[in-house]
């Protein structure tokens, strides 16, 4: 289905103005018509038969450099991918050597204090690297629903949060330079349960 | 210049491609995404959502989230009936026993639904082409009759697209991976989608496509959102 990447062969040129039969074949009608006429209508065809193949030449060649085009693009466009992830996969080496210093000491340590505090650091490592790389968390609870933010797994009675506004973060949403790449899975609000209100205006002392 | 766009009007995922040069290109939507959830959702501030937005507040909004519209499509209320229990939005008819779907205080064929789609795929192709699309292939399970075919064909019309043909999915699969070229046979198409599971045995002739025979099972649901229990409806009541 693909051309070549070699060039396209050029359509042959049809009509040779050396083709012995052709030209005696135009003399001899000259001579039987003595027409002038008949001679120009002859070299009509012969510069519509060249210009037809010097345009399908042309299509080819340009149908062959759309392919190549596509090819490298589509080459270009791989790699691009591949070393676009170079830059932030080693920031995050910083993070995997804060691990291994963590967990080297893991075992002669049972000092859980300490333990939660090095956690602590690395998850700053973490969030200053992707705030740097302008990726920001979705604040999400106490916001209303908004389905091109969050993503509503489930809806949830609150007292708290009036209906339509987000309860309960299941997981964190993040934007990448202001466009969302990953919506917050939440809870929505439907409102107090509603036997909740009438035993709390009952049970009220 | 236009191009013709092709289409694949799913159960639960919907797909719009265009030729470049020999090559089919799948043609990604807003999102970036290179499928669009054929789920169309009217909220209650009169918004109206097409695709994965309308997907992530169906919890939210049941009656008013319509997706496997593609079940009613040229059916009558009379055939509906197993679907009809699957799905949280209402379903009526008119007087002469067309499907309807009632949400949002409004009552619109399924057609209608479908042309949001529609809509939606052609909007991600003109973004990408950067000219207006006005004709499209669109296709249709190999099952699909008369009816189901010329719904299919007006919903193209209501979202402004001339459909050029409508075209049998298990066909279309096979004209992809050039099978035409390779002689007369039979070919068993497995088609295990979102919402349906379709079996078809297509026979080759001299280019020609003859579909002999389908099976499968159409209450196939891969996508776990759109079983109604997590919704929690029905309603007690």
């Amino acid at each position: 289905m693909t051309h070549s990447e070699d060039e396209a062969q050029t359509s042959g040129n049809q009509a040779s103005e050396d083709d012995p039969q052709e030209t005696a074949a135009a003399d001899a009608e000259t001579e039987a018509t003595g027409e002038v006429a008949e001679e120009e209508e002859l070299c009509e065809e012969e510069k519509l038969r060249r210009q037809v193949a010097e345009l399908e030449d042309h299509h080819l060649r340009a149908a062959a450099d759309f392919e190549n085009y596509k090819k490298r693009t589509a080459r270009q466009f791989e790699s691009i991918i591949r070393s676009a992830g170079d830059k932030i996969l080693i920031e995050l080496l910083d993070v995997v050597d804060s691990f291994e210093r963590a967990l080297q000491h893991k075992n002669g340590n049972s000092d859980v204090s300490a333990l939660s505090e090095g956690m602590e650091l690395i998850y700053n490592q973490m969030t200053t690297l992707l705030a740097r790389y302008d990726v920001q968390p979705i604040e999400a609870v106490g916001k209303p629903f908004d389905p091109n933010l969050h993503e509503a797994l489930m809806q949830v009675a609150s007292d708290e949060h009036p209906e339509g506004t987000v309860a309960v973060e299941i997981s964190k949403g993040y934007r990448l330079a202001g466009r969302v790449i990953r919506h917050s899975k939440v809870g929505v609000s439907k409102g107090a349960a509603k036997e909740e209100t009438a035993e709390a205006e009952e049970g009220e002392s | 210049m236009g191009k013709v766009i092709g289409i694949d009007l799913g159960t639960t995922n919907s797909c719009v491609a265009v030729l470049e040069g020999q090559d089919p290109v799948v043609i990604p939507n807003m999102e970036g995404s290179r499928t669009t959830a054929s789920v169309v959702a009217f909220t209650k501030d009169g918004e109206r959502l097409v695709g994965a937005a309308a997907k992530r507040q169906a919890v939210t909004n049941p009656e008013n989230t319509v997706f496997s519209i593609k079940r009613f499509m040229g059916r009558l209320h009379s055939e509906v009936s197993s679907e009809e229990k699957i799905v949280p939005y209402k379903v009526v008819q008119n007087e002469k026993g067309a499907v309807l779907v009632e949400v949002a205080g409004k009552t619109l064929p399924p057609p209608e639904i479908s042309a949001m789609i529609l809509r939606a795929m052609r909007q991600a192709a003109e973004n990408y082409l950067g000219h207006e699309v006005t004709q499209a292939v669109v296709t249709v399970p190999a099952y699909f009759n008369d009816s189901q075919r010329q719904a299919t064909k007006d919903a193209g019309k209501i979202a402004g697209l001339e459909v050029l043909r409508i075209i049998n999915e298990p066909t279309a699969a096979s004209l992809a991976y050039g099978l035409q070229k390779k002689g007369n046979q039979k070919i068993a198409v497995y088609d295990l989608g979102g919402g349906t599971f379709d079996v078809s045995i297509l026979e080759i002739g001299e280019g020609v496509f003859e579909v002999r025979s389908t099976n499968g099972d159409t209450t196939w649901v891969a996508m776990i959102s759109t079983r109604p229990s997590l919704t929690g409806w029905p309603r007690s009541s």
